[in-house]
């Protein structure tokens, strides 16, 4: 059974691209398949399953393990890949790349399935490298004359799976054995510590994490929505932190408090912060939704580096949430890019009145992701807070500053889209179809339900995956909190209501912050570029290549003319002895002979 | 018998085609493919016995307890494979690609007769043996990078013979140092034996010359002034694997070296890796780059083959096939370029993939697996060198061959892009010949099939790796 897990994406990537050009049979087929492999997925988590087959010598086999964490993660992917099956096929209708592209995320489909399933880490390789493919694929689709992002990704994330490569061989050589199932708290120390530090950065490098995050800004002005809803909205978080938690609750020894603990904190912090004051100042929708799924990822990895169970639970919970509104969010921006023309928030306005769905649905994930009260988002939030403040009071100043940056940024995206006066380009906009609109508003009803049942999600599906045993699902534990979040969103809006005062356009509401003192020149950098770690690399690449072709250079000169000369300058010298002196000819063979009998000598 | 066909056939053949060139071109062409795959043919027919566990063999002993002999096991035949595939495919290549140049009697004799030094030296036990067919080897490469005949390709092929030949003497020097230590050329008798560390040294220094290891690397680059077909040949299948080939063979399945060259090796290679990869970042000319790449790609192999852990050697044998299918196969896209656009600096270039897609998904495709990227076969090779060089208690070296394959993606990608994306400088030119675009495509699916069948080449490369380590 597990196989038909790969067979179904394969074989509908495949009749996708075939049968590109008629719309009705693509949308049977992609809502045919997409459910058959969740039910697929359903049954084989109620069955539980293992494979194992051996097709070539040092752990190249199909080593497959259907265990409670890949469950979870499997089931969450093919319950979201059939929205956005349904969402691409309304999308791609009529495009000339829709075939290929379809192809290419069905492929990833099975690329992400296999990477969930695998029991053994260079089989996870295998797989995680191949949706570095599809990745890749996507991104050049439609984009062969302004190829900067495809290249942009394949060369950020690739750097993040080569160390991953690194972190595996380590791992392996650490463990005695390539299996996950057999792998049970590792010992950061020496190169066990390096290994876990390569596996770490290339599971959060694939979840958009900082440093390996820059390619996704990018994305969003190149791509099509579809593959930011598909790929930094779920399906490469999925991937990326379904083995960063499998690292830190059972891979490896990972206590709270530790140093790794505190680094892994101190690189979820920084991406928390360094996204969403980048996410504040954007004024293109796709734009700031791409810095906000950056991060997002920051507050999960703030929540899984704790290594306490609170902080874990919040983590995946986040993640759930976040797939179910950011991927939401890209899709509302993707209705509003088809309908209205543009994302470019400067041409939007009063959409909520033409748009009545699309902007609930937007209101109902931009609350969830500011974490307001009573919203899915709020819960994750809270329990990623408790376990900030229980490592270090620092990390939990970090997470209210987020969440501050995070509430103020979507208040200015959702007054300027669908509040406000209409812009003059939408006067003809008016809802789109339902495979585009349905996947929408499925997704806000599906944050509605993790509002008000968390115990589902919570408790049952993540608690029961990693064996906790309290229940996280309640409200949280410490009013004193509670109230600190409340008051840091109460801020938010007071904040927004100044700044939107001030300058006279709730679009303009956070250019206060953007050019206060200090946030100027931070942003003046980093819109420079100076912040981008792609264009370190690129640089230390380019003074790397520089010095081996001076060094080459030199190499060449004693090839092509240092040696010539010299052999030509020793022939002439010894030319000179020539001189027809039978003396001279004399010395030279006893200085010959001397020689011969020196060797001789020696051996 | 199937040993001396499969030698024989294409070294002695060779001499035949200048011959029937002057009745028919096609003739000529056709008895060139004929003969590298009867080759092909009895390398298929030597891994079946092989692989059932026989090693054809013959010996001839000569005078003052010297030998000559040819013995077909698992490495020979799976060079002999490689090779023979590799040729072949070159060979349908040239039949398009050439067909406008002068000379081409002897371009396909050397083509040929190089095959069959290949040939000899894979199956040859004895080391005297195997020097006479390296220098075939040598000879062969000399005519084919002058092939043009003007003054800087006679200065590029004399630069390639004398760093080569010179290697091969000091090679020569440590075979004859082997011999005053053991008493034998025969490789079978040295089976197990230590060999003396500075006759190591020597013969190392002719391994190196061959398989383009910095700092003798430098004339790989130049012989790219070659027909592609040639430098497909050079730098991908056969030539520069001669010296990683007979590394696995002497200091590996045959012999025993001290122990300092398990460092010593893989840091030459690291060193080689990253200074190539480096030079490819900043190279402009086409081939330059791809040649700068196989220096780099073969100090993977020199890493996979010495560093002492049988995961690593196995991963280095591999390493030998996918990268030769998938270099040969880069090769003879940029040699469809070149000969499409009539220029080899890649800044006037760029946008080829709107008016030549095939070569272009061709190209992208041997890229993929010289980067390791999966399913493609370069991946499996790629990762068990990195991780068997772990497993060696190597995690330093291997973690700067990891920063090598980062910037082996950069390069190739920076290739790519400047090649066949952005906007199209050259919109009237078309897509190369058949024969030149069936040579490219079939060499680039061969390194996506081969990831997918890898259980068999994976099985013949531990059967080797079980025989030595």
């Amino acid at each position: 059974m597990m196989l038909w897990l790969f067979i179904l994406p394969l074989g509908a990537g495949c009749l996708l691209w075939l049968f590109r050009r008629n719309y009705a049979l693509s949308l049977v087929l992609a809502l045919g398949f997409s459910a058959a492999h969740f039910a697929v997925a359903y049954l084989l988590c109620q069955a539980g399953a293992d494979i194992s087959y051996s097709f070539a010598p040092y752990g190249f086999g199909l080593w497959f393990r259907a265990d409670a964490i890949a469950q979870l993660y499997l089931l969450l992917s093919a319950g979201m890949f059939i929205l956005l099956a349904l969402y691409t096929t309304g999308f791609c209708r009529d495009k000339s790349w829709g075939g290929a592209y379809q192809f290419c995320l069905w492929v990833s489909l099975a690329m992400l399935d296999g990477a969930l399933l695998s029991d053994h880490l260079a089989l996870t390789l295998f797989f995680w490298e191949g949706l570095l493919c599809t990745l890749f694929g996507m991104l050049l689709l439609r984009n062969t004359e302004k190829p900067q992002t495809a290249i942009k990704a394949l060369t950020v994330a690739g750097t993040a799976d080569l160390l991953l490569m690194l972190g595996i061989a380590l791992t392996i050589h650490a463990a005695g054995t390539a299996r996950l199932s057999e792998m049970h708290h590792l010992p950061i120390s020496g190169w066990g510590a390096v290994g876990c530090a390569c596996l770490l950065a290339g599971s959060l490098g694939k979840a958009g994490c900082v440093p390996f995050h820059s390619w996704i800004p990018d994305a969003a002005a190149d791509a099509p929505t579809p593959f930011l809803a598909a790929f930094p909205g779920s399906l490469e978080k999925i991937a990326g932190i379904s083995l960063a938690s499998r690292i830190v609750t059972g891979l490896y020894d990972f206590h709270h408090g530790s140093a790794a603990s505190i680094c892994v904190m101190t690189v979820g912090a920084v991406t928390l912060l360094y996204g969403v004051s980048m996410a504040l100042i954007q004024k293109d929708m796709k734009r700031l939704l791409s810095w906000h799924a950056i991060s997002q990822v920051g507050y999960i990895v703030l929540g899984l580096g704790s290594g306490v169970a609170v902080g874990v639970a919040g983590g995946v919970y986040h993640l759930l949430n976040n797939v179910l509104y950011k991927s939401g969010l890209f899709m509302a921006a993707g209705i509003l890019e088809r309908q209205a023309g543009t994302t470019d928030l400067h041409n939007l306005g009063g959409l909520g009145r033409k748009l009545p769905l699309t902007t609930v649905s937007t209101i109902i994930f931009a609350l969830s992701i500011a974490g307001f009260p009573g919203t899915n988002g709020f819960t994750s939030k809270e329990l990623i807070f408790d376990a900030a403040l229980e490592i270090h009071p620092a990390f939990y100043i970090a997470a209210l500053v987020g969440a501050f940056m995070t509430a103020a940024s979507f208040l200015k995206l959702t007054r300027s889209a669908f509040f406000g006066k209409f812009a003059a380009p939408q006067k003809d906009v008016r809802e789109a179809g339902p495979a585009a609109l349905l996947p929408t508003v499925l997704l806000a009803a599906g944050c509605l339900v993790c509002a008000f049942f968390p115990v589902l999600p919570l408790d049952k599906w993540i608690g029961g995956a990693y064996g906790f045993e309290e229940s996280f699902a309640a409200m949280p534990k410490s009013p004193v909190l509670v109230g600190l979040s409340c008051g840091v969103l109460a801020l938010a809006v007071l904040d927004h209501v100044y700044g939107s005062r001030k300058e006279g356009s709730a679009l303009k509401a956070a250019d206060h912050l953007h050019y206060a003192p200090g946030m100027k020149q931070y942003y003046a950098c980093a819109e420079r570029g100076a912040l981008d770690p792609y264009r370190w690399l690129m640089g230390g690449v380019d003074a790397f290549s520089r010095g081996c072709a001076w060094v080459e250079s030199g190499v060449s000169w004693l090839c092509d003319t240092g040696i010539p000369g010299a052999v030509r300058n020793i022939g002439d010298t010894l030319s000179r002895f020539n001189t027809g002196s039978l003396s001279r000819y004399l010395a030279l063979a006893v200085c010959g002979l001397v020689a011969v009998g020196f060797i001789f000598y020696l051996a | 018998m199937v040993l001396l066909i499969c030698i024989g056939t294409p070294l002695l053949g060779a001499f035949l085609l200048p011959l029937l060139g002057k009745r028919s071109a096609k003739l000529r062409n056709g008895t060139s493919l004929a003969l590298v795959l009867v080759s092909l043919v009895c390398a298929g027919l030597l891994t079946a016995a092989v692989v059932r566990g026989q090693a054809p063999s013959l010996r001839m002993e000569l005078p003052l307890g010297l030998s000559l002999g040819l013995k077909a096991d698992a490495l020979s035949v799976f060079m002999a494979l490689t090779s023979c595939a590799v040729t072949a495919a070159i060979i349908i290549y040239s039949m398009g690609y050439m067909k406008h140049y002068d000379h081409l009697g002897e371009f396909y004799m050397m083509v040929t007769f190089f095959l069959g030094a290949m040939m000899g030296l894979v199956f040859s036990t004895s080391l005297m043996e195997v020097y006479l067919f390296w220098e075939f080897s040598s000879l062969c490469s000399w005519r084919l990078i002058g092939f043009y005949r003007d003054p800087e390709s006679n200065r590029r092929a004399n630069k390639a013979f004398i760093i080569t030949v010179l290697g091969a003497l000091m090679m020569l020097l440590g075979f004859l140092g082997i011999y005053g230590a053991t008493g034998t050329f025969d490789m079978e008798a040295l089976r197990g034996v230590g060999l003396p560390t500075w006759a190591t040294a020597l013969v190392l220094v002719g391994i190196l010359s061959k398989s383009a290891t910095f700092p003798l690397h430098s004339w790989l680059p130049d012989a790219g002034i070659a027909p592609s077909p040639v430098s497909s040949l050079l730098h991908a299948a056969v030539l520069v694997k001669i010296g990683v080939y007979f590394y696995a063979r002497l200091f590996v399945v045959t012999a025993v070296v001290a122990p300092v060259f398990h460092v010593a090796v893989p840091v030459i290679a690291a060193v080689s890796a990253l200074i190539s990869a480096g030079c490819a970042m900043v190279e402009t000319d086409l081939k330059r780059v791809v040649a700068y790449s196989t220096i780099s790609q073969l100090a993977f192999m020199l890493l996979g083959l010495s560093c002492g852990s049988r995961t690593a050697f196995v991963g280095g044998m591999l390493y030998i096939m996918t990268h030769s299918v998938a270099k040969a196969g880069l090769f003879l896209c940029c040699g469809i370029v070149e000969h499409t656009v009539h220029t080899k600096d890649i800044t006037k270039m760029g946008g080829l993939v709107k008016v030549m897609p095939v070569t272009a998904a061709a190209f992208m495709l041997s890229a993929l697996s010289v980067m390791g990227i999966p399913p493609f076969s370069g991946f499996f090779a790629k990762y068990l060198v990195i991780s068997g060089a772990v497993e060696a208690g190597q995690p330093l070296v291997a973690a700067v061959f990891i920063l090598g394959a980062v910037m082996t993606v950069l390069y190739l990608l920076r290739l790519f892009r400047m090649v066949f994306l952005g906007s199209c400088t050259f919109p009237e030119v078309r897509e190369g010949s058949p024969a030149m675009l069936g040579a490219a495509v079939g060499l680039a699916s061969l390194s996506l099939l081969l990831g997918f069948v890898m259980a068999w080449p994976s099985a013949l490369a531990t059967m080797i790796g079980g025989a030595a380590l």
